[in-house]
Order: structure tokens, then sequence, then C-alpha cells
């Protein structure tokens, strides 16, 4: 109960602020007179989207296919690297710490690279969601596994289970609150890398929909195209904290670290 | 949340990346691994034969690089000065945001939320709309950059004031702590690991911002002659241009490190003196 409560406080929370925002902002239009293509009134906007819903909802689909694909790949190598990086020793000495810095690195610079390889297809923009997304999410899965302690491995091990048993049954579950917000980061850096791709070169997506609206002083279009990039990733993180929240009731990782 | 995450790399960073391995392994790793990533490049275009506008070969990246070497000088110039004015920028404000929002509570409510669900936007994504409103000039870049740089920072500061233990700001009270005192002696040198860790990433992301906010719209720095590179299918120079970002990445991250380190220590010192007397 407690749980829905907050839920429900959280929802009208969101929505008086949104409520406030659209006031601001069509009060602003209509007071001051500024070109509707710098920023056009709510109701343009709201125009944009309704008339064109198909438009926005298939170039939305593109960019949303290109961010999940970039993630999916970027977890999958990063959840591969991450087990081979606390069972091998070797590999964790050589590798981890060149991710650590590596994470760190401009890794967008390369974008005009994959354009120029892979032209105006979805593949440059799902490599350079994947790529950005990647390290951070095998930070936080290693950082995970390694909060598996000796007395937890024994505890398991006092159940009788075996290694197999002990890393699926035990170990994936210690590791989970910290992969999880890896993930949360990861969608956010894989947007970036999908639309970033986009704007580089595209001829569908959301991203390219904001650069040549923008282009051609298309404000309601430039808008709506922004604001349904955002409430799509928004929409993305909420989706991992839900999945959080359902995998982790219960439990006192369920309650933060 | 995210503010756990980036704690986590922080943690990995001192836990593999210098604690356990050593600092001089530290700077030998990465030296060996660009030789490593060198040679295999080098062995992959001359095995496989890849046409120069695809793949060029190390060697003519490097000539590349010394041959504009004045150009691409000036382009790092112009992108580093961005990069270092947004970063400025975000610090001087971010900061004094994060201790006016940590030390008053319904401020706090209202505005952590916001804070927290701009975390999880791309805010990159927003450049057309600077460069549509502002033009060609610096100021779209700028704003990009603080922009990007500046919610990590105040959320750091937030996150590090709520870290100071309930009997820290009591005793600080009893001997007579109040508002600057407090903030100074107290809060400053409790916050400051948390800063300095948001500052070492938010200096990496002044470069990514700049160099995004350039891709968009801008007919100056790194960003733009990438692009007009790769435009040209002169892939060599953008190679040469892509080195020079890691580098001016690296620079800007290096130099966060020692700022943040140095602040650090002086902070605790001063914490310190201020406990004894």
């Amino acid at each position: 109960m407690a749980i829905i409560a907050g839920l429900l406080r959280r929802m009208l929370v969101i929505t008086v602020t949104i409520a406030l925002v659209g006031l601001v902002w069509w009060a602003a239009t209509s007071i001051w007179d500024v070109p509707t293509y710098l920023i056009p009134p709510p109701s343009e906007v709201w125009t944009a989207l309704t008339t064109s819903s198909s438009f926005f909802l298939t170039n939305a689909r593109v960019t949303a296919t290109e961010i999940l694909l970039g993630l999916a790949v970027a977890t999958g190598a990063a959840v591969a690297w991450a087990a081979l990086i606390v069972s091998v020793d070797i590999v964790r000495k050589a590798v981890f710490p060149l991710m650590v810095v590596a994470q760190s690195a401009p890794k967008e610079a390369l974008a005009p690279i994959f354009i120029i390889w892979w032209g105006f297809s979805a593949t440059p923009k799902i490599v350079m969601a994947s790529l950005i997304a990647f390290f951070p999410i095998l930070v936080a899965t290693v950082v995970g596994l390694e909060r598996f302690t000796r007395e937890q491995q024994l505890l398991a091990s006092s159940m009788g289970a075996g290694p197999l048993r002990r890393f699926f049954s035990f170990r994936i579950w210690v590791a989970l609150p910290s992969f999880l917000s890896g993930i949360r980061l990861g969608v956010t850096l894989a947007a970036i890398g999908a639309v970033l791709g986009e704007y580089l070169g595209s001829d569908k997506g959301l991203g390219y929909m904001i650069v040549t609206s923008a282009r051609q002083l298309n404000g309601g279009f430039l808008y709506g195209a922004l604001i349904s990039l955002m409430i799509m990733c928004w929409a993305m993180v909420r989706a991992v904290d839900v999945a959080e929240l359902l995998l982790l009731r219960g439990t006192r990782a369920g309650k933060g670290f | 949340m995210r503010t756990e995450s980036q704690q986590a790399a922080s943690e990995a960073g001192r836990q593999f990346g210098s604690g356990a391995i050593g600092t001089s392994m530290s700077l030998v790793l990465p030296m060996v691994s660009a030789i490593v990533v060198g040679l295999i490049w080098f062995g992959v275009v001359a095995l496989f034969d890849i046409p120069k506008y695809i793949l060029p070969s190390p060697e003519t990246v490097v000539a590349s690089m010394f041959e504009n070497r004045s150009a691409l000088f000036n382009e790092a110039q112009a992108t580093g000065l961005i990069a270092i004015t947004g970063l400025a920028l975000s610090v001087a404000f971010g900061v004094p945001l994060g201790f006016v929002i940590a030390r008053y509570k319904p401020l706090r409510r209202v505005l952590m939320p916001p804070i927290v669900a701009i975390q999880s936007i791309p805010k990159v994504a927003l450049a057309p709309l600077f460069v549509a409103w502002l033009g060609f000039g610096a100021a779209p870049k700028l704003i990009i950059t603080t922009l990007v740089t500046f919610f990590p920072l105040t959320l750091a500061t937030i996150v590090g004031v709520e870290s100071i233990t309930v009997t820290t700001s009591q005793l600080a009270r009893s001997i007579g702590c109040r508002s600057f005192g407090l903030v100074r002696y107290i809060w400053f040198p409790s916050a400051a690991p948390y800063i300095a860790a948001a500052f070492r990433t938010a200096a990496t992301l002044a470069v990514v911002g700049t160099l995004v906010a350039e891709f968009v719209g801008s007919a100056e720095g790194l960003g733009n002659l990438l692009l007009i590179a790769s435009g040209n299918r002169d892939t060599t120079l953008a190679f040469a241009a892509i080195l020079v970002v890691a580098a001016l990445g690296m620079v800007f991250y290096g130099g966060a490190s020692l700022i943040a380190r140095g602040a650090t220590a002086r902070l605790g010192s001063e914490y310190m003196r201020s406990k004894t007397t």
C-alpha cells in the first residue's frame, strides 16, 4: 500500500510539474511574441504531434530500436567480459584497468568514421550506442560481482552449491543492484550514441527529425521530436527502475546497497 | 541512484586502477595497450590491403598529424577553450547550487526529483535546438558543455553533504560552528571527495559535450574539422583529429585529477587544523 501511495504522490508531482512548465511556456510565448521557430507555443507542438502522429511514431520506433539493440549488444559484451574478468585473474589485472581508463575516453569522436564505414544505415548508430554504453555497464557489473564476499561463498558452499550453482544462484543476485545501475546509465548513453549517429548521417529516426526541422526552422516538429526523445529515454530508465523493484523485491538490496 | 554507480566506478578505479596494481602500472598499461593497438592496426591494414579512405595505416595518420599540426593545434585550442569555460561555469554555479539545495530541505524536496530525472535525459541531444537559437558561435557550444557538466557536480555536492553524519554536525553545532563556518569547515571538506570525483568525470564530459556541439553546428573546433575531413572522405585527417581529441580528453582528465587531488588535500588539512583548534 505504501508503495502505491508513494507512486500516486509521485505521479501527482510529475503532473503538476508538467502542467506548470506548460503554463509558463504558454505564457512566455504569448506575452513576449517570440518567433515560433525559436519557441513555438505548446499548442503548435501539440498540433504537430497529433496531426503527424504516425510520422513521429515511425521515427521514434527507428530510434528506439537503435537504442535497444545498442544496449543489448553492450550488455551482452559487458556481461561476458565481466564474467571473464572476475574469474580469470590475469585478464582482470591486464584488461580491467584499461577498461576503467577507456570509460573516460571521448568515444563520440569516432562517430563520423562510423558514418564513413556504414553510411546512413542503422549499423553506425547501433555501434556508437553500444560502444558508449559498454564501459559503464562493464565496470558496474564487475563491481557488483566483486561484492560477493568470502562469507557468502562459504554459506553457498555449505548449502551444497558447486561452482556453477554458486555463480548462477548466488553471485548473480549479489551483483544485480550494481549491474542494474550500470544498465540505467547505459540506457541514457546508448540514446546519446544513437541520436548522435542520426545527427551525423541518417534519413530517419528522431535525431534525423531534430536536425532537419532545426535546419528548416520548423519549431513544432523540432520541439515535438525533442520531447518525444526525452520522454522515450525517461521511460526506458524508468523501466529499469521497475525491473529493479520487481527483481529485488523483498531483499535488503532492494533498499539500496 | 546514478551516483551509486558513479561511486562504484570510482571505487573500481581506486581498487583496480591504482590501488591494487600501483600507479606506475596504471601509467604503463595504457601505453602498452596503445602500442599493441597500433601494431594490430598496422598489421590489419598491411595484411588485408584495406583502402586508405576506409582505414589509413597508423604511419600515414601520424604523418598527417605532423603535416596539419598547426590546424590541429588551433582547432584543439578552440575546443579546449570552450570545454574549460563550460566546466568552469559548471563548477562556479553547480557546486554552490548543490550546497544551497542540500541546506534547505523544502528546496531539496522540490528540486531533487527534476535533477535526478534530468540525469536520465540525453542532454547533448538538445544541441540542434541551441544552434537554431544562437547560431554557429561559441554560445550554443558553451551552453551544451555547461548543461552536460552541471548536474553531475550539483548531484555530487548534495550527496557529499548528505554523507555527513548526524554526530558530526551535532558536534560542529555544539562547538559553535554556524552558517559560514559550518559550510567552510564541515560541509566543504566532507563533500570535497564527492565533488572531486564528479569533477574528474565532468572534465571528460566537457570535452565530449563541446565535440558533439561542434558536430551539430560550428565553424571551428576539432568536431568541425572531423566533420569536414569525413565529408571529404579524408579519413586520414579524420583519424588524426580523433587522436588529438583523445589526447585532449586525457589532458582534461589528468588536469582535473591533479586539481581535484590538490584541492582535496588542501581542504583536508584545513579540516584537520580546524578540528584541532
